[in-house]
């Protein structure tokens, strides 16, 4: 398996305070990579060092040399950060997802990129409406929109569902699974709720400022670091659904 | 106001170049608008505006183009507001007031210094329609249009950065890069204001178009749209209202442009807008 990104001996400082500690992993083509932990872990500032948003304090971030930045896709735990009052329809948000490498691409390209990606989400009778008109599920389906528009070959999640009820949490997972299985998609999703990103994942990096595991998501309720860390119960509940779902 | 004091105003010479200043100026500070107003950097235009205070006392006391003495020095004070903004120590509403302040009261000084142009600079305070010459005119097309120009091929990089900054900056776009963009752009257009409307009222054109047209509830490029019609509309009005009533010029089209503002606002109301 091709490696597109290589973490390595990473480590991030905020003045005296570590919030990344020496991490080190790989992010392979077609991986679903769940990157999970307690608050205040550096899974967000890992995250943002991978993007680039943080600068490195010691160790390096190597991409593949048939991977470029701009194939990354973002898509933020903020919701339409600037409330329903921002004056921009639909069609303008998904605009902003194209990267500066694609400013020359011709409009009707462009377009049709846009129509591609809506078409696939489901939203593409929204395009002209505004977007603090919008429920909350239909606002993040934008927003995913607005990461896959340029067709990225890694699409970076930041608790995407934090702000979702439990019933389009659900459909969301099942999106996200369905871009990484028939749009091969690379998923990397951050977030706090191990039981259920642990069904989707096929890997995951359990951090608490260092890695306290990395590995298949197969081999996760057996390892030892996490049963202390989440508690034996909650360990034998995350094999048991496992062996639920197979 | 019938057609008849249209028609014979139109007749002025100083009539024709403050019609066309005041179009230009129009467009370029509504355009510039509602990157400025939605950024939260609405009180740049009016810490600048003070900082050409400064600058025009300084030309007058040397007896130069007060337009081409202030924009480059308006410009760099454009520079220092954002880098003492970007300072984790000082706040940008606080990084405007010190350099506001200051040329104000550097303005002031200079006033006193050399008594005999204070006539002068009370016309560049609120602005005097009369005293704009056929130079101000051809600096105020060519500098307007290279405003324009400017937003339209950076427009795309301006909306996304005004919407998301973060994701702006994975997208690749250059958030110090374009908001310096952006500073040299109000400085031009609020210097090329100040003829028309004095260094006093400049902000106000580029804040109330924007505010107006953000009431009306449309997508981004409508409502750039609206706030330039409107800001024409007003300027267009206040002229002619103050030939015809013998007011002053930069203050009716501020007044204007509020009713504009006060109309807009009570039709949201009225329809149940949020």
């Amino acid at each position: 398996m091709s490696s597109l990104v290589s973490i390595e001996n990473v480590t991030v400082r905020y003045g005296r305070f570590t919030a990344c500690d020496s991490i080190s992993f790989e992010i392979n083509a077609n991986d679903y990579l769940a990157i999970v932990g307690p608050n205040g872990s550096g899974k967000t500032t890992m995250m943002k060092t991978l993007l680039g948003l943080i600068p490195i304090s010691e160790g390096e971030i190597r991409f593949s040399s048939d991977f470029r930045f701009d194939q990354i896709g973002y898509l933020s735990q903020k919701v339409n950060t600037q409330g329903k009052h921002f004056p921009a329809t639909v069609h303008e948000i998904i605009t902003t997802g194209f990267p500066s490498s694609m400013k020359n691409l011709p409009i009707k390209d462009k377009e049709r990129m846009i129509r591609s990606v809506t078409s696939l989400l489901g939203i593409k009778d929204l395009l002209p409406i505004r977007i603090g008109y919008l429920s909350g599920g239909q606002q993040q389906r934008v927003m995913l929109a607005r990461a896959l528009v340029h067709k990225p070959k890694l699409l970076i999640l930041d608790e995407p569902t934090s702000a979702l009820d439990p019933q389009i949490r659900d459909e969301f997972y099942q999106l996200v699974q369905h871009l990484h299985q028939h749009e091969h998609v690379t998923i990397v999703l951050i977030s706090h709720d191990l039981q259920s990103v642990s069904l989707y994942a096929t890997k995951i990096l359990y951090l608490d400022q260092s890695v306290v595991f990395f590995g298949d998501s197969d081999a996760l309720c057996e390892s030892e670091a996490i049963a202390q860390r989440i508690g034996i119960q909650a360990a034998a509940s995350l094999c048991r659904r496992k062996e639920h779902e197979h | 106001m019938n057609i008849d004091i249209i028609i014979s105003a139109l007749q002025y010479t100083f009539m024709q170049r403050a019609l066309l200043v005041g179009i230009m100026i129009a467009i370029s500070s509504s355009f510039l608008g509602i990157f400025l107003v939605l950024r939260r950097y609405s009180m740049i235009g009016d810490g600048l505006a003070h900082v050409s205070f400064a600058t025009v006392a300084f030309a007058l006391l040397f007896q130069q183009s007060p337009l081409i003495i202030s924009i480059p020095i308006v410009i760099l004070a454009s520079f220092l507001i954002l880098k003492l903004s970007e300072e984790n120590r000082i706040g940008g509403d606080a990084a405007i007031g010190l350099v506001a302040s200051f040329s104000v009261a550097l303005g002031v000084f200079i006033s006193s210094l050399a008594k005999g142009f204070n006539v002068d600079l009370f016309s560049y305070l609120f602005g005097s329609i009369l005293v704009i010459g056929q130079s101000d005119v051809i600096f105020s097309i060519i500098l307007s249009i290279t405003v324009i120009g400017v937003i339209l091929f950076y427009y795309q990089d301006l909306f996304a950065l005004t919407y998301d900054e973060e994701y702006a900056v994975v997208m690749g776009k250059k958030p110090k890069k374009l908001s310096r963009i952006l500073a040299v752009l109000t400085s031009i257009t609020i210097v090329l204001g100040i003829r028309v409307v004095g260094t006093m009222l400049i902000s106000s054109l580029i804040i109330f178009p924007t505010v107006t047209a953000l009431q009306l509830n449309r997508g981004f490029k409508q409502t750039i749209a609206l706030a330039i019609i409107i800001s024409i509309s007003a300027v267009v009005l206040g002229i002619f209202t103050s030939f015809a009533f013998n007011l002053p010029t930069g203050s009716t089209i501020v007044l204007v442009n509020s009713a504009f503002f006060a109309i807009s606002f009570l039709i949201r109301v009225i329809k149940g807008g949020n």
